[in-house]
């Protein structure tokens, strides 16, 4: 009896982690993408991508997560837009997550001395050369550990897709709850692997940071 | 204009266009509405081959296992009368009880089937198939509580209780009209958490359907619990609804639906289950929408 309600949880929660590392991965793509295009727009020479990443960056920054996931599900299908559930998920936690990234990316960025912008217009460094080769290698590292933050945030936030009718971890506890009247098993399994993805997070963070701190370059 | 500061003229410029998305996709909305389906909604469904059935786990009315397999009362019946429809296969989409109609709207699933009691209010949202499980409601409470209510005009008079209720049930219908004050009642997501409630002394009552409330009495068995049918609640009945544009196909629904209470196939699914076959009969939609059905 309690053996079969172990294997029971033990399925439970594994069909539950394919869904919640699917979304934390997929999702956290999506905002590293947005944070960086709509991040460098909002600096941008052009006042329209200006103005189009000042829109994405406070619309979403300035709304619930859980109301545009709800968006996508529930209310786009009335535009005739009929989005996976798999799919809502994934774009309402990547364009969320990705307006604070792009806050991140703008302030790292900004973040970096004016005496550097000198040299390289000293040196006779294009506009390309100046972002690439001297004021990314010095604002990327800075933005690490936000994004590390920003990628956990996401991760926890995964759990609202268990209202949109995808099988997360939080959802599959949610019903073997149901099943077998059992709580405390249920949600000390589910806190358990939500800390372990924390950690897995946490050392790929630290493993990127490693891998991309600034070198003296000889030029 | 001169004086209008940079960051002022960002914040207007980020409400026109939000305003101007806004009207966009009202716009939008009301071209989708108005457009014709020119195949019938069971043509499509035959076509496609398998029904999309929108489903919260809600035992013993519906019942979901590790593995996300569908099964218990509800969702058997509704797979035998699709099957009849010439629609072979059924998908079941999970949600949670107050997501099932919002579901249904948003074009999520095409039917429900999961114990979803007619009521004129929801009559007027979706389109309800006759009668298929009915069940009285129940009150749930520790055997050793200080009082025993045995009607929800008795929860209304003892003004000591705390009463859960199903989150978007019709409980909660039942306890207002029956005076009990918003107040004392408490939206309950799902039965174990009702149950820790109960037990840790949140709720003093639990009111949901008797099957419902049956399962939750054998799943805490080591518990001594007082289940009470309400006496001056009617028998409910719960129907599988269709999305309101889809009548034509709830009316087939229905014409099978009869014939498999005829033959006999109804009686052997709900007695497989546990429930009462002969109460839906006694009972039509007509009488539980009170004249509120959409058209």
């Amino acid at each position: 009896m309690t053996e079969n309600i172990v294997l029971d949880l033990f399925c439970s929660v594994l069909h539950g982690l394919e869904i919640t590392v699917a979304l934390t991965v997929l999702g956290s793509v999506l905002a590293f993408i947005c944070a960086f295009v709509f991040g460098l727009g909002r600096i941008a020479r052009w006042r329209l991508i200006r103005i189009i990443s000042v829109f994405y960056i406070e619309v979403f920054r300035g709304t619930s997560v859980f109301v545009q996931v709800f968006w996508l599900y529930y209310a786009l299908p009335a535009f005739g837009i009929l989005l996976s559930p798999f799919l809502s998920g994934i774009l309402g936690l990547g364009l969320n997550v990705g307006a604070y990234g792009a806050e991140v990316v703008r302030s790292a960025i900004q973040a970096t001395g004016k005496d550097q912008y000198e040299s390289c217009c000293a040196l006779n460094f294009t506009r390309y050369q100046t972002f690439r080769y001297i004021v990314l290698p010095q604002a990327f590292p800075r933005m690490l550990p936000v994004f590390g933050n920003n990628m956990v945030e996401l991760m926890k936030a995964t759990s609202i897709v268990s209202l949109i009718s995808l099988s997360d971890i939080t959802f599959q506890a949610q019903q073997f709850r149901i099943r077998t009247g059992q709580t405390f098993l249920p949600f000390a399994v589910t806190l358990l692997v939500y800390f372990l993805l924390y950690l897995g997070i946490l050392f790929f963070v630290q493993s990127v940071t490693r891998l991309t701190k600034p070198k003296s370059v000889k030029v | 204009m001169g004086s209008m500061s940079n960051r002022l003229r960002k914040i207007y410029a980020v409400t026109v266009l939000f305003m101007a998305f806004s009207v966009g996709a009202v716009h939008a909305a009301q071209a989708q509405t108005t457009a014709q389906v020119p195949l019938s909604r069971l043509a499509q469904l035959q076509q496609r081959g398998y029904v999309r059935i929108g489903l919260s786990n809600e035992p013993p009315w519906t019942v979901i296992d590790a593995d996300g397999r569908v099964g218990g009362v509800g969702p058997e019946l509704t797979h035998a009368v699709f099957q009849r429809m010439g629609v072979p296969e059924m998908q079941g989409v999970l949600s949670t009880f107050g997501g099932l109609i919002p579901g249904l709207l948003a074009d999520r699933s095409d039917a429900i089937s999961s114990g979803l009691f007619i009521q004129p209010g929801r009559c007027q949202a979706v389109a309800f198939s006759e009668p298929d499980l009915c069940d009285r409601e129940a009150l749930l409470m520790l055997a050793n509580g200080h009082s025993n209510p045995r009607s929800y005009h008795d929860l209304a008079k003892d003004h000591a209780l705390q009463i859960g209720v199903p989150a978007g049930g019709s409980e909660e219908h039942a306890a207002l009209a029956a005076g009990v004050p918003a107040n004392r009642l408490v939206p309950i997501s799902d039965g174990p958490s009702g149950m820790i409630m109960l037990l840790s002394g949140r709720i003093q009552v639990y009111s949901l359907p008797a099957s419902s409330a049956q399962h939750l009495v054998d799943l805490w068995h080591e518990q001594k619990l007082t289940l009470v049918k309400v006496e001056d609640a009617p028998v409910m009945c719960a129907g599988i609804a269709f999305s309101p544009r889809a009548v034509a196909l709830r009316d087939a629904y229905d014409h099978v639906l009869a014939q498999l209470k005829a033959d006999g196939t109804y009686d052997r699914i709900l007695l497989a289950h546990g429930f009462d076959p002969t109460l839906a009969r006694e009972h039509t939609r007509k009488e539980f929408c009170a004249g509120k059905e959409v058209q």
